[in-house]
């Protein structure tokens, strides 16, 4: 049980992606700014963001992937999430977004359409990251 | 080939009753790998060149698209061709893969990651492996590959790559390292069994690990370990691997105690290999977006493969930071490390006094903990390697297995060199610890964690 105002964040790396560096970095840097994170590691089939969400009682959800799996599993992850009554502020990180111009604006109107508030394509730079959650998270308690 | 043991037989009747590889005899595999020209066996490849081989990395879930993919890495100057294996059949996951087909073909698009072998079967697999001439290398990262390696060497691979440490503690966080081990005992032995003389199986480990400031002790110390468990197997060929770490002083050390502490440790265990090498990986960390600067760092990667005088270079294209590559750059990454290496040809390695000096400095190191791991017995038992994870013995920064410990904190000094911040658990004494210790003494700054992120971004933040 948690027992202060610490926003709280659910995170992992979809499917069968084993890229655990960034997801590992990603967490120390939330811990580091004070918000509580539950991290499901690398490996994380759908079902169990949406059981994360519910027990930790979940603010955000951040969801990478590197290896391009998320096209098959995102949608997955929707119709999971699409039981919760309320639904945390959705994130995408990794490697997303294809070069093809025509193809990442197809890509980034499907992701949007999924729920996805922000998407992290290739995103380096972990202050931007945390300064949009904060941004985003203040929005959300307006 | 070699007399297999009766737990192997045991093991093998049941594999090939597998749902998905019902149709092959327990005979087949040794029958075609025999009628296969010896040009097939990577093995035999290295004596006709003064260079390092070059295998780019590729594999697409289309059949028809990684023929096409081999054909033209192999007119490009490939001398390797790889096939890379979709995450999904990494982790055994067969019957998502058959969804996924599915709806490939519906979509008409490639929504997997690499080649589906074990989908696919061996037998169409080899229709489209028999169109090219030179070997083929298997690329994957699976903890439990037996089934994937009956496949393939049903197929025709000749090139295995993995290992029981190297393909689980960088690439799971199910599989149990016992269980990992034993399975990649199943690997080797098999591996053993269907090498003929002159066509010998070529196992290769994945020195690579998690590819993000890992020690070159760690490197070293899983290297030997597998590269003993296999030859215990029986296995002759065998290739010790390790990736780019962003210093060439560090490469040409590493190189240096791979080749003399392999040789050592053969030697002590009275195991007889035809064939020992040494492969190079590009930089495996973040690769620049930018194409000018990624095609840099494969120039550069590629000198250093020739400068440590590497028998394989496995490469990158420009594509590495965006998405798989494509064909056509594909082709185009393995045009430029040929022309590279056909020019670039250097007699000895490069030495100094730093090189000897910390050369001998991890050569002393590997050497002090293997003798911890391996207790001077006259068999290599992999509880005692289970037992050195599990001590944190073994311990790879940034894995994602349960049972690595992740005490281990490394970092970059000023010349790009790895070094240890906090030895963990590994079993070193104060003496050779001492180096890397006091030049961070000398710079505390090493550990911030914004030096830390740029330690792993090495290549992108410049």
């Amino acid at each position: 049980m948690f027992l202060n105002n610490n926003k709280k964040v659910v995170m992992g790396v979809i499917g069968h992606d084993i890229h655990s560096v960034s997801n590992i970095l990603m967490q120390q840097a939330l811990k580091n700014s004070d918000y509580d994170v539950l991290n499901l590691g690398v490996e994380t089939q759908p079902n169990f963001y949406k059981d994360a969400i519910i027990e930790f009682g979940a603010d955000v959800l951040l969801i990478s992937s590197l290896n391009g799996e998320w096209k098959y599993w995102i949608p997955k992850l929707k119709k999971s999430l699409s039981l919760l009554k309320t639904k945390p502020i959705l994130y995408l990180g990794g490697n997303i977004l294809s070069l093809n111009r025509r193809e990442s604006e197809l890509e980034l109107f499907k992701i949007q359409n999924y729920g996805f508030k922000r998407i992290f394509d290739r995103n380096k730079n972990f202050d931007y990251f945390l300064n949009c959650l904060e941004k985003d998270l203040n929005e959300d308690a307006e | 080939m070699k007399t297999p043991s009766n737990f192997f037989l045991k093991s093998r009747k049941e594999i090939l009753k597998h749902k998905y590889l019902k149709n092959l005899k327990f005979e087949d595999t040794s029958i075609y790998l025999n009628s296969l020209k010896k040009s097939k066996f990577s093995v035999n490849k290295y004596e006709d060149f003064d260079r390092p081989l070059i295998q780019p990395r590729g594999g697409y879930s289309n059949i028809n698209k990684q023929q096409k993919l081999n054909i033209e890495l192999e007119k490009s100057g490939a001398d390797l061709i790889p096939l890379t294996i979709d995450s999904f059949t990494r982790l055994n996951d067969y019957e998502s893969v058959n969804k996924v087909l599915i709806k490939e073909k519906q979509l008409n698009k490639e929504i997997l990651n690499g080649y589906p072998l074990v989908n696919h079967g061996y037998e169409k697999t080899r229709a489209i492996l028999n169109k090219v001439n030179n070997p083929i290398s298997l690329r994957h990262g699976t903890p439990d590959a037996r089934l994937l390696v009956e496949h393939a060497l049903a197929s025709g691979i000749t090139d295995i790559e993995g290992g029981g440490l190297s393909y689980s503690l960088p690439y799971s966080k199910k599989m149990p390292i016992e269980k990992s081990l034993m399975f990649w005992g199943y690997v080797d032995e098999l591996c053993a069994f269907m090498s003929g003389e002159k066509k010998e199986i070529m196992r290769e480990s994945f020195g690579v690990l998690t590819a993000t400031l890992v020690p070159p002790l760690i490197i070293v110390i899983v290297e030997i370990l597998e590269l003993l468990m296999s030859a215990q197997k029986g296995t002759k060929a065998f290739m010790l691997t390790f990736a780019q770490t962003g210093s060439l002083v560090q490469d040409i050390i590493i190189a240096n105690v791979l080749r003399m502490i392999s040789k050592k440790y053969l030697s002590k265990y009275n195991f007889s290999l035809k064939a020992l090498k040494l492969g190079y990986h590009h930089w495996m960390g973040p690769f620049p977006n930018n194409f000018d600067k990624s095609n840099a760092l494969i120039v550069q990667g590629t000198f250093n493969a020739a400068l440590i005088k590497a028998d394989k270079v496995i490469i990158k294209t420009k594509f590495e930071s965006h998405s798989i590559p494509t064909i056509e750059a594909n082709c185009e990454a393995t045009k430029t490390v040929k022309y590279i290496l056909d020019i670039f040809k250097i007699k000895d390695t490069l030495t100094n006094d730093e090189i000897l000096i910390e050369t001998n400095n991890l050569f002393e190191q590997a050497e002090s903990v293997l003798e911890i791991i391996l207790k001077n017995k006259q068999t290599i038992d992999i509880i005692d390697v289970c037992d050195a994870v599990n001590e944190g013995y073994i311990d790879i920064p940034f894995s994602p297995h349960p049972q690595n410990k992740n005490k281990v904190r490394t970092y970059r000094d000023h010349y790009g060199m790895i070094r240890f911040a906090d030895y963990g658990k590994i079993p070193l004494t104060d003496k050779l610890k001492e180096k890397d210790l006091k030049i961070l003494k000398l710079n505390k700054n090493y550990l911030k964690a914004n030096n830390v992120i740029d330690a792993i971004n090495f290549m992108v933040s410049k």
